[in-house]
């Protein structure tokens, strides 16, 4: 190894005065910094002072042995991932074993070669070295990945403030606040509206998904009425059935009153069944509910295009509609079941399921707990 | 004809919200800081306050906490009006003591009934 690069600091322990000046003098060779220690006491003390990046440790020693010093070490939140390597003249298998039981990385048999001890010590302090910056390289890309969704929260929240002006007066324009307008000024001031409602819609699911994915997505947990819920979604969705002459029919075998995010809870519904008449030409649309004592499973079963096998895993991913044939003409945000999933999963601690046959259907369901545990709750 | 008080410091919205007001037959006094608002809500005696939650002196909650702290205004109808649904907003505002509660980007179709209906006008 190159004598440039640092080597780094070996704690050696022997209690044979020998044994410890001529391992010294090796490592010291070999570039590494060596400090020594007579006794398992005495390097427990050097170790909790300045943590060297190795032990080499001696197992036969009076007082407290090898085994006992490594298992001391293993208890301590700070040194729990201290690299041992045992070095001792027991050289059973049971011994090892003991030994790796202990909590050690390495066995090196007395009498040892010098080669083999050099080549062991190198290869795990590089090692632990790896692991340290994998573990800090992890830790940094997690918060970097939050601070991005931080970042995308905060920027979207400020994109919906031009939107309502745009929406807003578009909309109030369409309304004949400023006078009544021609059809071809409706029909244009209409496509503003609409492409700001759009917009609109993105954002919104693009906030609920940042705010999620940085882990500040508040959840409130409430008593809900599960039939006032699902009676909200039917009003909204029933027009849109209507205007494709779709049946829209609710089977529930009770209603449960539930302590959880209704607002979410409804958002989660809305998205399926908005989804089912999107993807529906004719025939119906289904909400199933199915309550036990402790959880309720909501399924939305249509008539639609279905999906092919293969396909459902692209399913909840951003922005992945299966045909862009199908994409133009349903509209929405592609973002809506990988935001479904994401609340679900993360902030109601349900999952999601799917079943579909292509050509006769698909069914979209989701099951939560009926008490949201406080704990998830106040994340 | 009733008068409306609106706290709001983005003229965009504040001119949009005036003139559906105004068409819908009420009067519209403006005040675009949350201590304007206070002093307003007391001094010109309006018949209810649309208050915008994020404002550029103080925030919509102290604002409303103001007016609740004040005998004259203890009463008056407050619909607040922020711009983000699953913010927690809405929950804060609500205990806080709003009486309802319209999110931005407002609907033009819908907002004069969704004041009407928390003032039960």
């Amino acid at each position: 190894m190159n004598a440039d690069i640092e080597q780094g600091e070996v704690l050696v322990v022997d209690d044979n005065p020998q044994n410890l000046r001529l391992l010294a003098n090796m490592l010291t060779e070999a570039g590494y910094h060596v400090r020594e220690a007579l006794n398992g006491q005495s390097a427990l003390r050097a170790i909790r002072k300045r943590r060297p990046e190795l032990v080499l440790l001696d197992i036969l020693m009076p007082g407290m042995d090898g085994y006992q010093v490594c298992r001391e070490l293993q208890a301590d939140q700070e040194n729990r991932d201290l690299p041992v390597i045992f070095i001792s003249a027991l050289d059973s298998p049971k011994d090892k074993i003991e030994g790796f039981d202990a909590g050690g990385v390495d066995y090196i048999s007395k009498p040892f070669e010098a080669p083999e001890v050099l080549a062991r010590v190198r290869t795990h302090i590089t090692l632990r070295r790896h692991a340290e910056n994998l573990a800090s390289a992890n830790e940094r890309l997690k918060e970097l990945d939050r601070l991005k969704s931080m970042f995308i929260a905060s920027m979207s929240h400020e994109l919906r403030t031009p939107l309502n002006a745009i929406i807003g007066f578009s909309g109030a324009l369409l309304d004949g606040i400023s006078g009544e307008l021609t059809e071809e000024q409706k029909d244009d001031v209409g496509r503003i509206f609409r492409a700001g409602k759009h917009l609109l819609e993105l954002i919104a699911d693009v906030i609920d998904i940042s705010k999620i994915e940085a882990n500040c997505a508040e959840v409130f947990a409430k008593s809900v009425e599960l039939e006032q819920v699902v009676r909200e979604a039917v009003e909204t969705i029933q027009p849109l059935a209507e205007t494709k002459g779709l049946s829209l029919d609710v089977e529930a075998d009770r209603w449960p009153r539930m302590e959880t995010d209704g607002r979410r809870l409804l958002q989660c519904l809305l998205n399926l069944m908005s989804n089912a008449v999107k993807f529906t030409e004719q025939g119906g649309i289904r909400l199933k509910v199915v309550t036990d004592d402790r959880q309720v499973d909501l399924s939305v079963t249509d008539t639609g295009i279905g999906i092919a096998r293969t396909d459902i895993p692209k399913l909840f991913q951003p922005f992945e509609r299966l045909e862009s044939r199908l994409k133009l003409k349903a509209g929405g945000t592609g973002l809506g079941l990988y935001l479904t999933r994401k609340t679900v999963v993360e902030l109601l601690a349900g999952s999601v399921h799917v079943e579909s046959e292509p050509g006769l259907g698909s069914t979209f369901g989701f099951v939560i707990p009926l008490k949201l545990n406080e704990q998830v709750a106040k994340r | 004809m009733k008068r409306a008080l609106m706290i709001e410091d983005n003229p965009d919205n504040s001119v949009l919200i005036s003139k559906l007001l105004k068409r819908a037959g009420y009067q519209v006094l403006l005040a675009e800081t949350g201590e304007e608002g206070c002093r307003r809500a007391v001094e010109d005696r309006p018949d209810f306050v649309l208050l915008d939650i994020q404002l550029p002196d103080i925030d919509g909650l102290e604002v409303l906490s103001r007016i609740r702290a004040e005998t004259s205004s203890r009463k008056l109808p407050v619909i607040a009006v922020t711009s983000y649904a699953m913010s927690g907003d809405r929950e804060r505002m609500l205990a806080a003591g709003c009486n309802g509660y319209i999110e931005k980007p407002i609907d033009p179709h819908r907002v004069i009934a969704q004041i009407r209906g928390f003032l039960n006008d």
